[in-house]
């Protein structure tokens, strides 16, 4: 095999993007492809999660002086959205609930055998369920004030890491549990990168796949081989000397979430765990530079998740907007007139009434506007086919909303993680005065231009998506088709930004009084 | 992993209830009786300026030359408090005159009492600061 893998020169296996390989920069390969990079990735998120923890259950109650609160809702937040928005799922990358991998190894052995994750639940409606509880949860419950529920969650984020990844096959939490790593997933879609193969040739000729099913590397095959992380066969065994830079011994695992590397084509499901990167044998997996949103325009889902997936992202949109606007004051009075209305004054039934409502207002409205521009294209009318060609116009328009939700949180208080962290340690007896004035990263008159900056450029992305998409399938009835996905992002864009406008105001119960 | 898993584990079974911080009156006095706290908002709170009167006395006798210290905190991480040295207008009566609401929303005061003998007091108090 060549060590030196080249361009493809054959039909690409899939369509994948072509652009500067990330681990060409000096040093990146090879230290990725060492066998200890990604436990280096995750160590200090695992000891911020320590932070978060020991303050959450020890600290001071209150929200801005407590590492669990600031560092969660503010910093982790923000820098989520940055990190998609410029390189792509870096916080999957370095997840720290990865690391109870040892423990459930160990449990594992307890266990008469791993079981096969439900068949039913092979598909986001889980998370569809677990998202919407959780949204309802932050506002009911007040997580974001909260640093002691702030460190249970964190705490139940590992528990839940453990017993999934104990009873069934690895990846199973990330795939088909996790909240945060399906958040990533949906709006990873709009980073400017993405794993592909550098020589689909290469990938044809490779026997076995290592990429996917994991390899076990040594001078001399052993007595037996380990079976791959999802229980189901042994890996393949591959001398180290047919290995191009080996970066160790031993076995390494591909992918956990089924992701065949000459066939992505898009973010979704993807950890950049980088175990493909490990694990193939011939060094031909890259970290390619693509234009932001690339996927947008292949319709990637319809191949991986399907219906399932686009309903989470059009969810994701739309309780995004919600979990903003319950910041600002027009929704307290929407919420008062809601109860009294009901003669109720259970902030539960109220909450969780708008929640379906938003919930249906949201699929309802991206159906139709994608049925009437099906319709008007000479289309069958099938809405959810039609929402599945469409909803990629959706999921821009989230990452932009969630995207100027969350850097509003964080470029109003980044840098007070100097000072609640000062006052972790004063807590605990050391001499440190905290610095409280510390907390803005840019002046208040500049957020409201920002947020509505990044808003807009995504917005735009929208528009220039909806008329892509109406041209590619319509040819040029396109050109009228467009229209109905044209004025629901003008919609769109209009309503966010009358509440990235709004004063924020925040209130622990939308039926107050608060306490 | 497994000793941070101990750790973890222990300040857990240790946590079932959230400390308090809610009312928190906490401090210790050499003096016997514990002094008295009340937290006033002069007008009642609204957005901008709001002055906060420290009302600080023991077995009602009104408690002089005391060092108070005023401070507000969003109930969301990241906002900057505001923090205002509250001084002594009448004796036991200590006011933060240029203490001021700086977005509506959900506030706790907490008042930071320094007693001339060199005891320390914390007293909390939540408002709902309307637009
Ligand atoms: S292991 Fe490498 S060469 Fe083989 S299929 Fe995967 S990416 Fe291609
Ligand atoms: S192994 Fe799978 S999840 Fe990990 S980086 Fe490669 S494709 Fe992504």
């Amino acid at each position: 095999m060549n060590a030196q893998p080249k361009r493809p020169t054959l039909r690409p296996i899939t369509e994948q993007p072509i652009g500067f390989d990330l681990f060409r920069l000096p040093g990146l390969r090879r230290l990725l492809r060492w066998k200890y990079a990604r436990v280096t990735l995750q160590l200090p998120l695992l000891i911020l999660a320590v932070f978060v923890i020991v303050d959450g259950f020890t600290g001071r109650q209150l929200a801005p002086r407590n590492v669990a609160t600031t560092s969660v809702w503010l910093h982790y937040r923000g820098l989520v959205v940055i990190a998609l928005a410029l390189f792509g799922n870096a916080f999957c990358a370095a997840c720290p609930l990865m690391l109870t991998r040892g423990m459930s190894r160990w449990l594992e052995k307890h266990l008469p055998q791993k079981y096969a994750w439900p068949k039913a639940l092979k598909n986001k409606y889980l998370i569809v369920a677990l998202l919407g509880f959780y949204f309802f949860s932050y506002e009911y419950f007040d997580l974001w004030a909260s640093p002691w529920l702030t460190a249970w969650l964190a705490v139940g984020y590992f528990a839940g890491a453990l017993a999934v990844d104990t009873f069934f096959p690895s990846g199973t939490f990330c795939r088909y549990v996790c909240l945060l790593g399906n958040f990533n997933f949906a709006f990873a879609s709009a980073s400017p990168t993405q794993i592909t193969a550098l020589d689909h040739h290469v990938c044809r000729s490779c026997t076995h796949k290592p990429c996917l099913h994991g390899r076990y590397s040594s001078t001399h095959k052993p007595e037996s081989l380990p079976l791959r992380t999802n229980g189901s066969k042994e890996v393949a065994f591959i001398p180290t000397s047919e290995i191009v830079r080996p970066g160790g011994t031993g076995y390494f695992p591909g992918c956990e979430t089924d992701l065949f590397v000459p066939a992505i084509q898009s973010n979704m499901d993807c950890t950049l765990c980088f175990n493909c990167l490990r694990a193939c044998p011939y060094d031909n997996v890259a970290l390619t530079l693509r234009t932001p949103g690339w996927e947008w325009m292949k319709s990637p889902w319809l191949k991986r998740g399907r219906l399932a997936v686009m309903i989470m992202g059009v969810l994701l949109t739309f309780w995004g907007i919600l979990n903003a606007a319950a910041m600002i004051g027009p929704f307290f009075g929407i919420a008062q007139r809601i109860a009294a209305g009901l003669h109720t004054e259970s902030e539960a039934l109220v909450l969780g009434l708008i929640f379906v409502a938003v919930a249906g207002i949201g699929l309802g409205i991206t159906l139709a506007a994608a049925s009437l521009a099906d319709f008007i294209g000479g289309a069958q009318v099938r809405p959810w086919r039609a929402f599945q060609r469409w909803g990629y116009v959706v999921i821009a328009l989230g990452f932009g909303f969630w995207g100027a939700h969350f850097l509003f949180h964080f470029l109003t208080g980044a840098v007070s993680v100097v000072p609640v962290f000062q006052h972790f340690f004063e807590l605990r007896g050391l001499g440190v005065d905290p610095n409280w004035q510390l907390a803005r990263l840019v002046p208040t008159r500049w957020l409201f231009p920002i947020t509505a900056g990044i808003t807009a450029v995504y917005g735009l992305l929208a528009f220039t998506l909806s008329v892509r998409i109406a041209l590619r399938d319509f040819g040029q009835r396109g050109v009228v088709a467009m229209w109905p996905m044209l004025l629901f992002v003008l919609a769109f864009l209009v309503f966010a930004l009358l509440i990235l406008a709004q004063p924020m105001e925040m209130r622990g119960t939308i039926l107050g009084p608060s306490f | 992993m497994r000793w941070i898993l101990a750790i973890l584990t222990s300040l857990l079974l240790t946590n079932c209830k959230p400390p308090g911080e809610r009312e928190v009156s906490s401090g210790s006095t050499s003096a016997g009786l514990k002094p008295t706290v009340r937290i006033e908002i002069d007008g009642g709170p609204s957005l901008g300026l709001s002055p906060v009167i420290v009302y600080l006395n023991r077995d009602e006798v009104a408690i002089r030359g005391a060092t108070v210290e005023v401070r507000g905190d969003m109930t969301h991480a990241g906002m900057s408090p505001v923090i205002e040295r509250a001084t002594e207008v009448e004796p036991g009566i200590y006011r933060a005159e240029e203490f001021s609401f700086t977005m509506a929303g959900d506030w706790f005061i907490t008042t930071d009492i320094e007693l001339p003998e060199g005891d320390t007091l914390t007293e909390s108090l939540p408002v709902t600061v309307p637009r």
